[in-house]
C-alpha cells in the first residue's frame, strides 16, 4: 500500500482508489488534482484533504450538512456534467456525492465554511469539482454555528 | 456605488482602456462583453472569492486549535 508524508498526522498509508481527482484543480490551486480524504476520529467530523502533490497543503473541510442541516446544492450543469453524474437534477448528497464546505479561519472572526462553492466528489469515480453556486444564496463565509462561542 | 441604466447594445468605459457592453439582456441575466487589457485579470467575483477562501483555507491552522473546532461541532444526530 502507498504511504504519503501529510501535514498533520505524519506518514499515512492509503489506498490508491480512496484518492479524489480533481481534474481542473481548485481555484488558487490549480495545479493540484489529487488529495486524499482524511478522517480521524479525534477530529470528526473533519474531513482533511492532504495534497498528494504538496505534504504542507491540508485542507479543512466539513460536510455541507453539519454547517447546515438543510443545505440544498445548486450545481451548475457544467459542473454536473465535469462530475458524471445526470444534469437534469441535483445529485443525492451522501449517495451520489460527497459535498464538502472548506474552513478558513480568519484572526478577527471565528472560522467560516466557504457554503457558496462547496468540493463536490462523485462517489462513484472519486472524480471532484469545486463547485462554484453562482446566485445560490450560500455564502463564501459562513460563520459555523456552534464554534464561534465559548 | 456609481449606478447606470443601459440598453442593449450600449456600453460603459472604466479608465480608458476597459469597456463593458451590454449584449443581451434575458429576464433574470444580462449578457456582458468586456475589453480589458491582457494584464487585466477579469473574473466572475464568486470566482475570485472562493480562490480568496481557498488561499486563506491553506493558511497555518494550529491542531489544537482544529481539535477544539470540531469537538464544538461534534453532535449527537449527526
Amino acid at each position: 500500500m502507498p504511504q504519503f508524508a501529510t501535514k498533520h498526522f505524519g506518514a499515512v498509508d492509503y489506498q490508491p482508489e480512496s484518492v479524489f481527482e480533481f481534474p481542473a484543480g481548485l481555484p488558487g490551486f490549480e495545479q493540484e488534482t489529487r488529495f486524499l480524504p482524511i478522517e480521524q476520529p479525534s477530529s470528526y467530523p473533519v474531513v482533511f484533504l492532504q495534497s498528494l502533490n504538496r505534504p504542507e497543503l491540508c485542507f479543512i473541510t466539513l460536510p455541507v450538512r453539519v454547517v447546515d442541516p438543510n443545505y440544498r446544492p445548486a450545481i451548475a450543469a457544467e459542473d454536473l456534467q465535469a462530475l458524471g453524474v445526470a444534469e437534469d437534477r441535483q445529485p443525492e448528497i451522501g449517495r451520489e456525492v460527497l459535498c464538502l464546505a472548506m474552513v478558513s479561519v480568519a484572526e478577527d472572526r471565528g472560522p467560516t465554511a466557504n457554503l457558496l462553492a462547496p468540493v463536490v466528489v462523485n462517489l462513484k469515480t472519486r472524480r471532484g469539482v469545486q463547485a462554484i453556486q453562482t446566485g445560490s444564496g450560500y455564502l463564501h463565509q459562513q460563520l459555523l454555528m456552534g464554534a464561534s462561542g465559548g | 456605488m456609481l449606478v447606470i441604466r443601459r440598453r442593449c447594445g450600449e456600453a460603459i468605459l472604466i479608465g480608458k482602456e476597459i469597456e463593458i457592453q451590454i449584449t443581451e439582456i434575458g429576464p433574470t441575466r444580462v449578457k456582458l462583453g468586456i475589453l480589458a487589457p491582457q494584464e487585466v485579470p477579469v473574473l466572475r467575483k464568486e470566482v475570485y472569492l472562493t480562490r480568496e477562501q481557498n488561499l486563506a483555507a491553506a493558511r497555518d491552522l494550529s491542531l489544537e486549535r482544529l481539535l477544539e473546532l470540531a469537538s464544538r461541532l461534534r453532535r449527537p444526530h449527526l
